[in-house]
């Protein structure tokens, strides 16, 4: 028998523009034990679905069928009913574990409510077995985080208390929505992996809603391909993989850049456009000590050094908290370096004020990772394209511009009749075009792609990045792109610069990087991202580095793959760059079985 | 054809497909596209226009002046003073005998001009320190808002007595006053808003595009506080309003025959156990209708400059 039997579910929202459906009559079973994956893009109704199963529709959301959890109907019950299943039958973890965690409560205040709910514990029991199950879920030091607040800990560590909470009253269905796209690829494997146990250990069936192809491919056993509120596949995962036979299936999964694809774009030689040399940006942060704190420089970006030629793309990868945000905004000067040189065409420009900046500006674009925030709210998408020719173009009569911006709206694929809309009004992907455009209108020699992609959907992601090599082509400019997504970097660059806490630890061209990586944080970067092909995916090993990703304020952590050094006591050695091979730099390390043993 | 190739011919052509084509919008013509069709607002905004108009051509109605004392009634203003047609006080006669009709008309130009023009000074004196303070940041910040708080921690009443004092009496000086204690608090909002707005990405996109910092704070920042400023100046008006009327008690503000709502409604409340409530009633009329209808102006600019809401 089926744990949960989902007959003939429509949602719908009532709107002041009409009635929305978000979820159009779909059926589907989830057996005890299995994880069935429901992948689909935003706005599919893939969420709204176990929305609904919950209880968790917004105030204009309605339902209609029936969803039987263990033959009996849980679809539209009261909430003092519905209160009975929801935490003790079913539990849910949500996308952003920051905010689905009360930011006031202590992690265990917040945890022993729900066996205080469900199982009518006393505070003293009911913090035991929360304790338990933090243990369960593999977070360092479980005790010390009960008397933690949610904002204390790390994405990871927050999903972790997500999951062992959702797990406490042990739940037969788990319901998992987006669980790992907020984390790094190392942090999800790990989540991932601890979701597999779950499994196992407990007979848990899993609910895995998600975007990502690779992610299913490692975790589930069956996949249902959603589209507009309706099923438009389903089947077991191998069968999903190998014969898809919707195009909509198809399509997603070619719009997957995979890790281990053939065809990375090789070095290219020509005259070098950008020299960046050992470039240091140092925030002042304030620490409690003393009679009055004391400021501790946070070392965001810590000597960095990379040339960049004409044409060409340099991707940049690392997780949250590297520092490549940062080392971006420093080489356009929107943050002040605090040290070393940055040589643009044989100009130094790092000791330029603005004015003299401002028409290299010209020439230094940048694209934001989120579209939406990136644009003023209140200017007409034209009016945000426009702004860069006000500025340097200043001859252009009114009517010249806006040939000019329609000309270039047409050119990214925004229909000309969008010109008047406001940011608001458009999706996340033709608002990250608008940004694109924006960048572009003045043909500058280097764009700066920071996380452009990130936020959008798989087969949009693949759009933006086949109109950005396009442009690329088209007026052969260069590119820094900066993401955490491994496959997408490799997708689109000529060579590779992987950062750990502001330091470069390795950078090579991009087959290189991905095939024969050097540095152990390389390796376990590739080895976590995960490849949509569940025949490779689930053979692969992983390797796995102890701990998360430590704060660039801990000076011992920049060490990490050196603990020969940290046991001599060297707490201020700077590991170098080798050249392994020709345009192959390597930070020093240990090797692989020392750093593990440390 | 002839006519089509002659140069001016071509250029009207140009004109006309240009018209055709996309045409491009503006936040201001949005916002008063949205204004219109706003109606609680633009109902608010005839009234508010009818006052207006009625504080101007009213007085061409009046029987009698405002400084006339009608002796006849002034010995049983509750008993005669009433408002009549025949009698040529329209709204009835104030305790001392003069006609209200014209000393409203007289008190609603002078509230409505000392609300409008104290809120306004606030609104721009207030906004530009704000933004100036917030924007540039540092010391800059530090020492512009300080001397915000200083000057908020003086008692209102003292820098105005003060002001008035020294400079002496008079309509110009009042305004001046009045706009002096009133853009603190505006700037203090302005600036918070600055700080929030100045590290938002799209500001930093438009200075990766070399626009100018002063460009920046006009073109970016400034139309995103709008809302806030302006829900904040509505309330203004009827605080300035207020504010006079204080004054005015202190016989500091506007002094006898001059006039101000205010004043008449303190006037009108004090006499309105005698059987004399029109006395508090015309005023009182006024003096609600405009702060209601400053109120809906107000809301309805604020939709109306958020592209968002819709």
């Amino acid at each position: 028998m089926s744990l949960l039997s989902v007959k003939d579910l429509s949602v719908w929202f009532e709107t002041l523009d009409g009635t929305v459906d978000a979820v159009k009559g779909v059926n589907f079973d989830i057996k005890p034990g299995e994880c069935l994956g429901i992948v689909g893009e935003s706005g599919s109704g893939k969420s709204q679905t176990f929305m609904a199963a919950m209880g968790l529709l917004p105030k204009n959301g309605r339902a209609s069928g029936s969803i039987l959890l263990e033959g009996q109907e849980i679809l539209n019950l009261p909430i003092t009913q519905l209160n009975a299943v929801r935490g003790s039958k079913i539990g849910m973890i949500f996308q952003d574990p920051l905010t689905a965690l009360t930011p006031h409560l202590k992690i265990g205040a917040q945890m022993s409510e729900v066996l205080k709910v469900h199982k009518g514990m006393s505070s003293a029991e009911a913090r035991v077995q929360c304790l338990d199950w933090l243990n369960r879920t593999r977070i360092p030091e479980a005790a010390r985080r009960l008397d933690q607040y949610p904002h204390e800990l790390s994405g990871g560590m927050r999903q972790r208390v997500m999951i062992a909470m959702s797990m406490l009253c042990d739940p037969k269905l788990l319901i998992a929505d987006e669980p790992t796209t907020a984390l790094d690829v190392t942090v999800q494997a790990e989540i991932l992996d601890l979701m597999v146990s779950l499994q196992k250990d407990r007979g848990t069936a899993i609910a895995l809603i998600t975007h990502d192809m690779g992610v299913v491919a490692r975790m589930c056993d069956r996949i249902q391909v959603m589209r507009h509120g309706a099923y438009v596949e389903a089947g077991t995962v191998d069968e999903i993989f190998t014969q898809p036979k919707h195009d909509y299936t198809r399509k997603l999964l070619d719009a997957m850049p995979r890790i281990d694809d053939a065809g990375a774009p090789g070095a290219l030689k020509g005259e070098t456009l950008l020299n960046v040399h050992d470039l240091k940006v140092h925030f002042p942060i304030r620490m409690k000590g003393g009679l009055f704190g004391k400021t501790v420089p946070l070392k965001a970006v810590n000597g960095v050094s990379f040339h960049l030629k004409k044409g060409e793309t340099l991707g940049i990868v690392g997780e949250s908290g590297c520092g490549k945000s940062t080392l971006a905004r420093a080489v356009l000067k929107l943050v002040e370096p605090t040290g070393g040189n940055v040589t643009w065409l044989g100009q130094p420009i790092q000791d330029m004020d603005k004015k003299t900046l401002k028409p290299f500006r010209k020439d230094l674009q940048i694209v934001f990772q989120d579209p939406l925030a990136s644009l003023d709210p209140r200017q007409t998408v034209a009016a945000s394209i426009a702004e860069p020719l006000k500025t340097f173009r200043p001859d252009l009569t009114a009517r010249e511009r806006r040939e000019e911006v329609l000309k270039m709206m047409t050119r990214v694929g925004l229909e000309p009749s969008m010109y008047n809309r406001y940011p608001h009004e458009l999706s996340g992907g033709q608002n990250q075009r608008v940004g694109i455009a924006r960048a572009m209108i003045n043909r500058p020699k280097l764009v700066i792609c920071d996380e452009a992609v990130s936020a959008l959907d798989v087969s949009i992601q693949a759009q933006i990045i086949e109109l950005l090599k396009d442009l690329q082509r088209e007026f052969g400019m260069s590119m820094l792109f900066i993401s955490h997504d491994l496959s997408v970097v490799r997708a689109v660059s000529n060579r590779i610069m992987v950062l750990y806490l502001g330091r470069i630890v390795e950078l090579g061209d991009g087959e290189t990087i991905c095939s024969a990586p050097q540095h152990p944080y390389t390796k376990s970067l590739i080895s976590a991202v995960p490849i949509p092909d569940p025949a490779i995916e689930r053979s692969r090993t992983r390797l796995r580095i102890p701990g998360e990703l430590p704060s660039p304020l801990d000076t011992q952590s920049a060490l990490r793959f050196l603990p020969s050094r940290l046991d001599a006591g060297q707490t201020d050695y700077v590991p170098q760059l080798l050249e392994v091979a020709p345009g192959h730099m390597v930070a020093e390390h240990d090797s692989l079985e020392r750093i593990l043993a440390a | 054809m002839n006519f089509a190739k002659s140069d001016k011919a071509a250029q009207i052509a140009a004109d006309f497909t240009d018209a055709t084509a996309v045409q491009g919008r503006s936040l201001w013509r949005d916002a008063r596209d949205r204004f219109v069709k706003n109606r609680a607002a633009m109902w608010s905004l005839a009234i508010l226009s009818l006052i207006a108009v009625f504080v101007i051509i009213g007085p061409l109605f009046a029987v009698w002046d405002n400084e006339e004392i009608d002796w006849d009634v002034m010995g049983d203003v509750a008993g005669m003073g009433f408002p009549s047609l025949a009698s040529g006080h329209f709204f009835g006669v104030d305790d001392l005998g003069r006609d209200l009709y014209s000393r409203v008309i007289q008190a609603t130009r002078t509230s409505l001009l000392v609300g409008l023009i104290g809120a306004s000074m606030a609104l721009v004196v207030g906004t530009v320190y704000g933004i100036v303070a917030g924007f540039v940041g540092g010391r800059t910040d530090a020492s512009m808002m300080r001397i915000v708080d200083i000057l908020l921690a003086i008692p209102m009443t003292l820098v105005l007595i003060l002001l008035l004092v020294i400079a002496g009496r008079s309509f110009t000086m009042l305004f001046v006053a009045l706009g002096a204690v009133s853009w603190l608090t505006m700037a203090r909002i302005v600036r918070g808003q600055t700080l929030t707005l100045k590290n938002r990405e799209f500001i930093e996109a438009a200075r990766a595009g070399g626009v100018s910092e002063m460009t920046i704070m006009f073109r970016h920042i400034m139309p995103n506080l709008l809302g806030v400023v302006i829900v904040y100046a509505s309330l203004l008006v009827p605080e300035m309003i207020l504010a006079e009327s204080f004054i005015s008690f202190l016989g500091l503000g506007i002094s006898e025959p001059h006039t101000s709502l205010g004043r008449l409604i303190a006037e009108g409340a004090g006499t309105m156990a005698y059987g004399t409530i029109w006395q508090l009633a015309f005023p009182l009329f006024f003096y609600v209708t405009i702060i209601i209808t400053m109120f809906f102006i107000g809301d309805g600019l604020r939709d109306a400059l958020d592209p968002k809401d819709r």
